[in-house]
């Protein structure tokens, strides 16, 4: 029981502690009258006897206070009252605590939201085994251009290298699924006999492919990915054994693969590849057209599979001369595929972001330290006439530390709210365009270790700059000497002053830096949105119709369809035009073909010429609003029957023919032994358009055929309709989607969306960066210019005898400006200085990603420097008022 | 008041306790009788003796309760704890043996 009177005891000692203060007060004064009594029964007077007493007594305050230390609840009861007179100091001074607590938010706030979406990002778990281990491959044409890898690449991949423990192919294919209800269409994917456990995941229900399942004429087997089979079956565990009508064909379902699991695009249902990689037709075999994903050996690094797999693709080249010549391979990581990466870029800005945000984080902690030491400098007078009435140096100590930490709590409070609301903001900007996996991308949480890092860094560089007041008290503790001695105290006032500069002239580069990137990124952003197009993306509907192989057996039988559709779509109000092409403009894949034209072999025997290829209705360059530029475009004439004709871009024009007059030239798909294509009429050339989005920074060669003349053509194909409407295209869409069912009910169909939503999608990685680096930037700026003011501002203050000496003796306004802006200016100036090596590794971190704009672009550099000096004015120019306005009698009288 | 011979802290604790034993007291009853009790040898200050008062309080030996002294006043009166009495008997045995011992070592010859 002793535990809980002694909890008890404390307890009251801690929150009635006037009361037992009380307690003691008048204990003591019993004994000390008990005492008098007793003198006084001894024989001495009243006065004696009191005089007596007290003398014998020693100091009260002594014995209280050992009482005090005796309840032994120093700790907690000095903790306590710190806290409720550190709650009150920060409560009077609002501007200094709002300052700084907000800082401290911005600086965690923004850190832990970069810190925890980079984790989730670049390091989030994924539904496979080991992530880090699997790679993607991906052919590249001249060594640089991506593209899918072919049955020969996936082959030679599989017999001839060792770097990977198991590979698997796959290729998307799109069914249309009929059942009890509207026909749907389903993005599958066939995937040969190892992909899952090349990938490491497995099913949740059911089983995965078999051996037999997976050979050419086995019967159909599906697998679901989980969204799919909540969807359409309601989680039931008897959809295992049912059957789905795909495209005409019923699939078994075997199996459910995992939540989140939608490899390789957002992908939902998987069917076996039937078909044998070494088997299969020639012309089949050397389609880029498939993924390939590899599990690396252990030990292997993706360096040396890289290296293995152009070893293979330089072979095969040498093997297989008139097809592969030209052709290298590269690597790609699951990591990059998951965030939508295909070239390094997207790591990089987000690399480039962390460290931004990075750097404002210091210039918060910065802002954080000057702000205390100001503080601190303007406590001193307090602090030491509590040393002088003997509060202990550690006592002290104690106090500040915790007015530190009660700032650094309530500033990681507010940054932990301000990182929460970023993430919906995140959510909404959305850069990231995943090819799979993607939920896991977009459903990050706040890391608890990003946010204790943070708080700490914060805490720390408070504690470190609110104690430095309690070393200075240290080494004067000397009471007289530290309110006399001026010229000791303005040695110290100096050295401090020099800390605080030197903190705001960090500050000030730090945000001249960021400042530049953001500059040279919105630049860059604001040059790739006002690229030329080639056409009008303004009011242009588009939609895409998978026409699968049962519903259309017969190449005719589509063409015909898409006629009889743009004959009705054609003729409804609010339409002016519409056109039918394979890939539409931004769409997110596109299609290639080497071409070879007649009587100009490419420049350099090694060169392969390539261009996108496009095959379209008439009435698709009208639509879009292609310009003409010779000859004439594809028209209705244009049928399987009359001359193949070709329609081709103004880049590739040049590419192949120079200056001579292309039209009524030949030329012709695939290598120049190839002949399994027809020769093409060129009869017309257009300005370059941009159709592809993988290119949108070049103008990449164009090669337009008439879609009756197609001539190899798959057998379930995806077209795409664009229409032009006179307003907006969202008005038309139930009239066009109608006109559609009435000719087929059965029709899916998909993606609508508008040009204009295509084209913001395109860019919107450059428009994110673009943003985010300039509102960092703007933060920064704001941040230094506090940072400045603080600094001025106290500069001045310590200075009043000096300017008020100097107005005294007659110095005009102008020159007490030029004093306190010669301050400032230096300052400025010094931070420019400190800036320049961070802007050359911004600029050289950058490069790889701006779009023609040069990191010396001479309108940034003015510009920042022209900023900079304004900033500078503006934080100025309060302490300028302030020492304006002085009265110089008065300021000489109060040193 | 004499010069006060100098005691050990813990040895102040076990005649305080052993003083509040006989009968609960307040502060400066518990001087008095101790200074009566060793026939005027012993003489605690009150700047030895609250802090031990509250010292032992905290721990628990003993508790303490405000009543009213022989004139009338308002006093804090402690008593002995239970866990109190039974530290009190072991300390005394303690001293007990170490007094022993040490008058064993002085006697000899």
């Amino acid at each position: 029981m002793r535990w809980l009177t002694k909890l008890q005891l404390r307890f009251r000692s801690i929150f009635q502690r006037d009361a037992v203060e009380g307690d003691l007060d008048d204990e003591l004064t019993f004994h000390v009258e008990a005492q008098i009594a007793q003198n006084v029964a001894s024989g001495m007077t009243g006065e004696e006897a009191r005089y007596s007493t007290l003398r014998g007594m020693g100091s009260v305050t002594q014995v209280a206070e050992q009482c005090r230390e005796a309840r032994n609840v120093d700790l907690l009861e000095t903790t306590w009252y710190d806290l409720r007179f550190g709650a009150r100091t920060l409560a009077k001074n609002r501007a200094f605590t709002a300052v700084a607590v907000l800082t401290l938010a911005v600086g965690i706030g923004f850190n832990t939201f970069s810190f925890s979406a980079v984790n989730a990002l670049l390091f989030g778990g994924l539904p496979v085994k080991d992530p880090d281990r699997l790679v993607l491959g991906e052919a590249l044409r001249e060594g640089f251009d991506p593209g899918g890898t072919s049955l020969l690449e996936y082959a030679a991949l599989r017999n001839e290298q060792k770097a990977f423990a198991s590979s698997a192919l796959s290729i998307d294919r799109s069914f249309l699924l009929r059942g009890n209800t509207e026909a749907e269409e389903v993005h599958a994917a066939a995937i040969s006999p190892a992909f899952f456990e090349t990938l490491g995941t497995a099913p949740i229900l059911g089983r995965s492919l078999s051996l037999e399942e997976s050979r050419a004429g086995a019967p159909a087997v599906v697998l679901l990915s989980y969204g799919f089979w909540q969807r359409r079956f309601g989680g039931d565990a008897n959809a295992i054994g049912q059957s789905l009508d795909l495209d005409g064909r019923s699939y078994t379902i075997i199996g459910v693969m995992p939540r989140g699991f939608d490899y390789p695009t957002l992908t939902q249902a998987w069917v076996p590849l039937d078909l044998d990689p070494e088997a299969a037709p020639m012309p089949q075999r050397i389609t880029h057209a498939y993924i390939f994903v590899g599990r690396l050996q252990n030990g292997v690094s993706r360096h040396q599979a890289e290296q293995d797999v152009r070893d293979v693709a330089g072979r095969l080249a040498r093997q297989f001369p008139q097809t592969e010549r030209g052709w290298s391979y590269g690597l790609l990581t699951m990591r990059q595929w998951s965030i939508g990466d295909d070239d390094g870029r997207v790591t990089r800005a987000i690399v480039a972001l962390v460290l931004a945000i990075g750097l404002l984080l210091l210039i918060c902690c910065v802002n954080i330290a000057s702000l205390l030491l100001v503080r601190g400098v303007i406590r001193e007078g307090e602090l030491a006439v509590r040393a002088a009435l003997g509060a202990s140096s550690r006592r002290i100590a104690q106090q500040l530390l915790t007015e530190g930490a009660m700032l650094s709590v309530c500033g990681g409070i507010v940054g932990l709210l301000v990182a929460w609301g970023m993430r919906p903001l995140f959510r909404m900007l959305n850069p990231i365009q995943p090819h799979s996996f993607g939920q896991i991308v977009n459903d990050f949480r706040i890391d608890g270790r990003v946010l204790a890092f943070c708080l700490g860094v914060s805490i720390l560089s408070g504690l470190i700059f609110s104690l430095l007041p309690t070393l200075k008290l240290v080494k004067l503790r000397n009471l007289s000497a530290m309110l006399r001695q001026r010229e000791q105290r303005a040695a110290g006032v100096a050295a401090r002053r020099g800390w605080l500069s030197a903190l705001v002239v960090a500050e000030i580069a730090i945000a001249v830096s960021l400042s530049f990137g953001g500059a040279l990124l919105t630049k860059s952003f604001y040059r790739l949105s006002g690229l030329y197009l080639g056409f009008r993306p303004e009011h242009l509907l588009t939609l895409q119709l998978p026409l699968s192989v049962t519903e259309y057996p017969q190449q005719s039988q589509k063409m015909a369809f898409l006629d009889r559709v743009l004959d009705r779509v054609r003729t409804l109000p609010g339409v002016e035009s519409a056109g039918v092409t394979t890939f539409l403009p931004m769409q997110d894949f596109s299609s290639d073909t080497v071409f070879t034209v007649e009587g100009h072999p490419p420049r350099n025997r090694s060169d392969v010429p390539i261009a996108a290829l496009r095959h379209v209705s008439a009435g698709y360059a009208e639509t879009l609003g292609l310009t003409l530029l010779n000859g004439r475009m594809i028209t209705n004439q244009d049928r399987a029957a009359t001359l193949p004709v070709a329609v081709i871009s103004e880049e590739m024009a040049r590419q192949s023919f120079g200056n001579e007059d292309p039209i009524g030239k030949r030329l012709r798909r695939g290598r120049q032994q190839d002949t399994s294509y027809p020769w093409l009429v060129v009869v017309g050339v257009v300005k370059d358009a941009k159709e592809d989005r993988l290119n949108f920074r070049i103008a990449r060669p164009v090669l337009y055929i008439p879609n009756t003349q197609r001539t190899n053509p798959p057998s379930g194909t995806l077209m795409g309709l664009v229409v032009r409407t006179t307003s907006e295209p969202s008005l038309t869409i139930n009239a066009v989607r109608a006109s559609i069912h009435d000719i087929n009910p059965f029709q899916p169909v998909i993606k609508v969306s508008s040009m204009e939503a295509m084209l913001n999608s395109v860019l919107s990685a450059d428009r994110f960066s673009a943003r985010v680096m300039a509102m960092l930037a703007a933060v920064g700026l704001f941040l230094a210019a506090i940072g400045l003011y603080g600094v001025i501002a106290y500069s001045v203050t310590q200075r009043t005898g000096e300017i008020g000496l100097r107005m005294a003796l007659g110095a005009q306004p102008w020159s007490v400006i030029a004093l306190i802006a010669r301050e400032s200016g230096m300052l400025g100036a010094l931070g420019l200085a400190l800036s320049l090596p961070l802007i050359f590794a911004v600029a050289r971190l950058l490069k790889s990603v701006l779009f023609s704009v040069s990191a010396g672009d001479p309108a940034i550099l003015l510009g920042i420097i022209l900023g900079l000096i304004l900033v500078t004015l503006i934080a100025s120019f309060a302490p300028i008022m302030r020492a304006l306005r002085l009265d110089p009698l008065r300021s000489l009288r109060c040193e | 008041m004499g010069k006060p011979t100098d005691l050990v802290q813990g040895t102040l604790d076990v005649l305080i306790l052993k003083t509040v034993a006989l009968q609960p007291m307040h502060g400066w009853g518990i001087a008095q009788r101790i200074r009566q009790l060793s026939n005027e040898v012993l003489q605690v200050g009150q700047g030895a003796l609250y802090p031990a008062l509250h010292r032992l309080e905290q721990q628990g030996w003993i508790q303490a309760k405000w009543g009213e002294s022989e004139n009338n006043r308002r006093a804090k009166y402690y008593s002995l704890t239970r866990d109190g009495a039974k530290y009190l008997r072991q300390q005394q045995a303690q001293w007990n043996r170490l007094s022993g011992a040490i008058d064993l070592v002085l006697d000899a010859t």
